[in-house]
This record gives C-alpha cells, sequence and structure tokens, in this order.
C-alpha cells in the first residue's frame, strides 16, 4: 500500500515537473522582455535594421547632424530607464511635413520633421519618443508576428528565419520584414499597443525627468492642425480624445504630475535654430 | 518509509519555494516607494542590476522586498532576468560568415543572426527605392558616436 501511495506520489511530481517548465516556458514566451538570450536580441536587431532601411525607403532622411544628435541624446537618456538596457536605440529624422512617428525593433525610432517642427519643446520631443520606444521594449512587432530567436515557435521561430538557408526561409523573413512595415503604414498597432506605448512612454519620460503632461499638451496641439499633416497619424492610431483620456487618467493612477520635471524649452528651440 | 516520505516532502516544498521571484532592476536607477504611486513616500532607491523579491503585483506596480523592508516599485523599471550588456550587430560580407559557419557549428546562428538579406538583396531593394541602407549606416554612426559619458552630461544639462 505505501510502495503504491510512494510510486503515485513519485509520478505525480514527474507528471508536475515538465507540466511547471511548459508553464514557465509559456510564460516566458508570452512576458517577452523575460529570459531573453543574446542571439535573440541579435535577431531582433538585424529584423530592425531591415525594417528601418524600408522605412528610410518610403521616407528620405533629413540629414541634419545637429538635430539627429539632439534626437539621440533625448533617446538615449530615455533608455536609461527603460527595461531594455541591451539596446543602443538610434533616432533618425525623416524629411517629410507629415507629423508621425515610427519604430522598428531592435531600437529603431524615426520620428518625422514635421512632428518635431510641430513641438514646443524637449519633454514633447522626449514623450513622443518615449511612444515610439515603448513599442520597442514591449516587442509589439515582434509579439504579433510571432517571432522568436533561440526558442521555437509555432508560426515561425526566427532562428529559422534568419539562422537557415535556402530561398523558402529567406522568402519568410522578406515576407515578415513586409508585414511589420504594413503594421507600420497601412494596419496601425492593436489598441491595446497604442495605450501601452502612450501611457508607458509617458511614464519612462517621467522617470528620465520630464514633464509628463507633454504628450497631452503636443496632442491637443496638433489634433487642430492642417488635415493633410496629420492624416497618418490619425489613420493609423486612435483619436487624439481618446488617446489623451487615457494618458491623464494613467498620471493620475500612478501619481505623476507635479513640479520638478523638465521642459527644456531652451534646448530644443536652440538646437531646431542650428537646423538650417 | 518514512525517509521516502520526508524526500518527497522535501522536493515539494522545493518547488514551492522556487516559485518565489527574484526580479532585477533593469533601469539606471528606480524608485521604492511606500505606496504603489509616485507621490507617495520613497522608501528607497535602487540601481541597476540589484536583485530584489517579488511580494505581490498590482496595477502595473510590484510589491517587492529589499533587505528587511518592502515597498512599491513600477514594472517598468524590472525583468526576471539581470540586466544584459549591449547587444550589437556587426555586418560581416556573406563568406566571412560561411567561413565562420564552417568552422564552428555552434557560430551558424550568430553568423545568421547578423546576416538577415543577402547582400544582392539589400542592393536589388536600395536600386529600387524600397530600402535606404547607407541612411541607415549613418544613423548608426551618429548613434555611435553618443558615449554613456554624454548622455549623463545631457541628462545633467551640460
Amino acid at each position: 500500500m505505501m510502495k503504491k501511495i510512494l510510486l503515485g506520489s513519485a509520478l505525480a511530481f514527474l507528471l508536475t515537473v515538465p507540466a511547471a517548465a511548459e508553464n514557465v516556458a509559456r510564460i516566458r514566451t508570452h512576458n517577452l522582455g523575460q529570459s531573453i538570450n543574446t542571439e535573440d536580441i541579435k535577431a531582433e536587431i538585424t529584423f530592425g535594421k531591415e525594417v528601418g532601411a524600408r522605412i528610410l525607403g518610403k521616407y528620405p532622411l533629413y540629414k541634419n547632424d545637429a538635430l539627429t544628435r539632439y534626437a539621440n541624446l533625448v533617446a538615449k537618456t530615455l533608455a536609461q530607464y527603460s527595461n531594455r538596457p541591451e539596446l543602443a536605440f538610434t533616432v533618425g529624422i525623416l524629411d517629410t511635413d507629415m507629423i508621425n512617428g515610427f519604430s522598428a525593433p531592435g531600437g529603431y525610432i524615426f520620428i518625422t520633421r514635421g512632428a518635431i517642427e510641430a513641438m514646443n519643446d524637449e519633454s514633447e520631443l522626449a514623450a513622443v519618443i518615449g511612444h515610439e520606444m515603448i513599442h520597442i521594449c514591449q516587442r509589439h512587432i515582434v509579439k504579433e508576428l510571432n517571432i522568436h530567436g533561440t526558442s521555437d515557435s509555432p508560426v515561425m521561430g526566427f532562428s529559422h528565419m534568419i539562422g537557415g538557408a535556402g530561398e523558402a526561409v529567406n522568402l519568410t523573413f522578406v515576407r515578415a520584414v513586409d508585414e511589420a512595415t504594413n503594421i507600420l503604414f497601412e494596419r496601425g498597432y492593436k489598441k491595446q499597443d497604442e495605450i501601452e506605448a502612450d501611457t508607458l512612454g509617458v511614464l519612462l519620460a517621467a522617470n528620465a525627468g520630464y514633464d509628463p503632461t507633454a504628450l497631452v499638451r503636443y496632442f491637443k496641439k496638433i489634433k487642430s492642425g492642417q488635415e493633410k499633416e496629420i492624416a497618418s497619424i490619425t489613420k493609423l492610431h486612435p483619436s487624439f480624445d481618446e488617446r489623451i483620456q487615457w494618458i491623464s487618467q494613467s498620471i493620475e493612477k500612478d501619481g505623476l504630475g507635479g513640479n520638478g520635471y523638465k521642459i527644456g524649452k531652451e534646448r530644443f528651440n536652440g538646437v531646431l535654430a542650428r537646423k538650417d | 518509509m518514512k525517509r521516502a516520505f520526508f524526500i518527497i516532502a522535501a522536493i515539494l516544498l522545493l518547488q514551492g519555494t522556487a516559485s518565489a521571484k527574484d526580479l532585477f532592476v533593469q533601469s539606471v536607477k528606480a524608485k521604492i516607494m511606500s505606496e504603489p504611486n509616485f507621490k507617495a513616500q520613497v522608501l528607497n532607491t535602487v540601481n541597476r542590476g540589484d536583485k530584489l523579491e517579488q511580494v505581490e503585483e498590482k496595477d502595473g506596480w510590484i510589491k517587492v522586498k529589499t533587505g528587511a523592508a518592502s515597498g512599491w516599485i513600477n514594472h517598468m523599471a524590472v525583468a526576471d532576468n539581470p540586466p544584459m550588456e549591449k547587444v550589437t550587430v556587426i555586418t560581416a560580407d556573406a563568406s566571412d560568415l560561411q567561413e565562420k559557419a564552417r568552422k564552428r557549428s555552434s557560430a551558424i546562428t550568430s553568423a545568421a543572426a547578423a546576416r538577415g538579406l543577402s547582400d544582392a538583396e539589400r542592393k536589388r531593394m536600395n536600386e529600387i527605392g524600397q530600402a535606404d541602407y547607407r541612411s541607415m549606416a549613418y544613423l548608426e554612426e551618429m548613434s555611435g558616436k553618443i558615449s554613456d559619458r554624454d548622455v549623463q552630461d545631457f541628462e545633467a544639462g551640460k
């Protein structure tokens, strides 16, 4: 009898081990940002480079060293407070009047010249960069395309996609890049991902010392702007009113706001004055 | 027989303790608050790499133990793995990658991870205006010129 109980207990234990391991694996897979290794990050960066090059194929680069360095410094300041210390983060300015921002996996952020010209100060730039940075940090595109590095994926293993050889593998990679650019330019992110990018982006900027109300200020300003200039941002994002509402609620919930935050108007104006 | 029971009990106990979760600070520094919001009292400041023990989670905030004290940290500042060093991808030409892969099978993933599209395909994308790798290289160069010290000075308003 005792032996049977023991055997039963041992069997139950043996059965729970793989089940628990499977659960951990599932949690790790879905709770992206956790248990990622260097090869996963390299794969993500490689993928992001291709997506970034596509973004620059659609919108030309605004080649201005002073403004580019400045935007990169703001991004790297924010990145210090992010949950992705392994990413270098690189920002480029796109030469278009359109107001929008884009991001590619692995740390590539693009803000349009039109978006920067509509800003009042550095805290607004930090808020917009923070929004794009959260799309990267939370791996919104990677999750939507179900891209993984060393771990197996039911849809497409990233290690197979870029680690394998042959035309079929390469085609899969190209299709994934196409799909990512389709999300950026046509489909837009899921609403939940936009909520996360807005609210956590504001939090990230505030942790770096920037005014948490900057994004709301910016949205209030651009929502009454030229239809042509905001057509892209309104096509790809929820309404400004909705966004202002959830950002305000998040600021209240997390106890952000108050005095002592940076606005950075002087430095922002100084760099913009140098751009020509 | 009793010993067997003890062994099984010990195994089950170990399984239980394994579920207690350690967290690692990813942010360069982060505040531990007395309540789950930034208006509460700051109890402590933790730094990148510090290990914390998760007690509970609530609405984007995690209650953690730091030594004898406990307080709340925002979830964005932590992850369940220690912070990683910066990862860079060096673009190598295809022949170099093939040589590495041939010499060392474990290098296959690394080599491939750095490859993505072939040079010929990149050239074609460039030519038809669907991608701009030269501008990407310019941006990476601009970003790479910025040191940690530059960022600290910038943050300090220098």
